[in-house]
């Protein structure tokens, strides 16, 4: 299985793994005033994550909509940002909170829930690759289970500023990403993983 | 440490979340432990099968677009301030009338609203509890309508909120509770990195109750820090050490509301100041 580390954003460049990002506190200002280029940094710094983030929880279909709406929502709202949080967790924040008003909206409408026709379609399948298979597998889980994976699994972060992002108490991470790292290997195995 | 122990703190002890003494302990069972050691290496090729298969294209939409409908949004913004910028003067007159209806208003208001007139408002509950204070069933379907109700177990509703729902209050022993929800407020606008409720922001428990002869009452709980206008109290009860209770409604048909620690809880349908005071009285807090 090949395994990379880089990460190509819209403009082509690489992303370093891990929760920094590389914004200077002065590009978070001028974006906050409304300055183009460096809203683009911001943006280009941050959309492969919350886009990742958000596909998570809202699912493949609706993860391009709802990321644009995140960052419309950051960038209106930026001047309210009193950098009590680190600004990465606050984007992230509002990218959860945006993700789960839109699945609160999408369930009212009785619309299915997170791409829950392809995920069945696709567990039925006996050639599932072991990505698809992972997939599978994290559609399964709650969704806050999911969010707390993604942000340890993929983001690095640390416990407190996962913590911040879903607003829960430090102590609780812990023993939620026991229950979902658990959850996530029996599914796996379920499905067939080895591991 | 035991078995027990390891298993509950493993992740921490996994993402290094642990002080140097629990990790050492933790480190000394595991090593003589092949049950924690075999759990350990599962969430260890779990994590590096997690990682090694995440997508490393970047899939989100290109800035283009986005920029596209930041200038769309500027440009409405612009309309809608140059629209008012050239009425201006055809509106002078009228803006003299209605500043001085607003100034007018705002002497009279200024009574009933005091400090609360600085708060930014964003559920307006007041129409509901003067309408319905003495009739539960009414001010449930009325607030499921408008607040997209969704019907949670106590469960789903301590998970969606970040807490246990009516942990704050003191319900009778011959009150059960038949039914509850959670109402979506607009949205959460505690102080960044304050609020403490669940991952979906500060939404609001609506609990039905049943009393032992089949009357009901209703219960609203929140977190303080929602900004939400309950109207105008008939009374307020006073209780040593604790905020007071706001009562609405008159007679055997009240409403009241009142703070335990940094929940807002209001009820609707109680029949006496002695049942408010009942289901108050969790919340009194040590004076």
């Amino acid at each position: 299985m090949e395994v990379t580390r880089q990460r190509v954003c819209p403009g082509g460049d690489e992303l370093p793994q891990g929760a920094s990002m590389s914004l200077s506190p002065e590009t978070v200002q001028r974006a906050a005033r409304g300055d183009r280029d460096s809203q683009q940094q911001v943006y280009e710094a941050m959309s492969s994550r919350v886009h990742a983030l958000v596909r998570r929880i809202v699912g493949e279909h609706a993860a391009d909509d709802v990321t644009q709406d995140v960052f419309i929502h950051v960038f209106t709202k930026m001047q309210t940002f009193n950098q009590e949080s680190a600004f990465e967790t606050w984007v992230y924040r509002l990218a959860v909170n945006d993700a789960l008003q839109y699945l609160r909206r999408e369930r009212r409408r009785s619309t299915l829930k997170l791409d829950e026709s392809t995920v069945a379609k696709r567990a039925d399948r006996a050639d599932l690759d072991i990505r698809e298979l992972i997939e599978v597998a994290m559609a399964r889980l709650e969704t806050e289970l999911r969010i707390i994976l993604q942000l340890k699994e993929i983001d690095k972060l640390p416990y407190e500023q996962i913590a911040q992002v879903v607003g829960v108490p430090v102590g609780t991470v812990g023993s939620r990403l026991n229950k979902a790292r658990r959850l996530l290997r029996d599914e796996l195995r379920q499905l067939g993983w080895e591991g | 440490m035991n078995c027990q122990q390891v298993s509950a703190n493993l992740s921490r002890y996994f993402d290094g979340e642990m002080n140097e003494e629990e990790s050492r302990l933790c480190q000394c069972h595991i090593d003589d432990c092949p049950d924690c050691r075999a759990e350990l290496a599962s969430f260890r090729s779990l994590s590096t099968l997690v990682c090694s298969c995440q997508d490393t294209k970047c899939h989100a939409p290109h800035w283009d677009s986005l920029a596209e409908r930041l200038d769309q949004e500027s440009q409405v913004e612009l309309a809608t301030s140059t629209r008012a910028h050239s009425n201006i003067y055809r509106r002078w007159t009228i803006g003299i009338l209605a500043a001085s209806a607003a100034s007018l208003l705002l002497l009279i208001a200024l009574p009933y609203f005091g400090s609360d007139a600085k708060r930014e408002i964003a559920v307006d509950l007041s129409k509901v509890v003067s309408a319905y204070a003495g009739q539960p069933i009414r001010a449930w379907e009325e607030l499921s309508s408008k607040y997209a109700g969704k019907d949670v177990d106590l469960v789903e509703a301590k998970r969606l909120l970040g807490y246990q729902p009516l942990s704050a209050l003191r319900l009778p022993d011959n009150v059960q509770l038949v039914s509850s929800k959670v109402l979506s407020f607009p949205e959460c606008i505690c102080a960044n990195g304050k609020c403490t409720c669940g991952p979906g922001g500060c939404n609001c428990a609506a609990m039905l109750c049943q009393r032992a002869d089949g009357s009901q009452f209703l219960v609203l709980e929140h977190c303080q820090s929602s900004k939400v206008n309950y109207g105008k109290p008939e009374q307020r009860l006073t209780r040593t050490g604790s905020q007071p209770i706001e009562v609405f409604g008159t007679e055997n048909r009240l409403a009241a509301s009142w703070v335990h620690r940094n929940h807002q809880l209001t009820a609707f349908g109680l029949t006496s100041q002695a049942e408010i005071e009942l289901l108050a009285s969790a919340g009194k807090d040590p004076s």
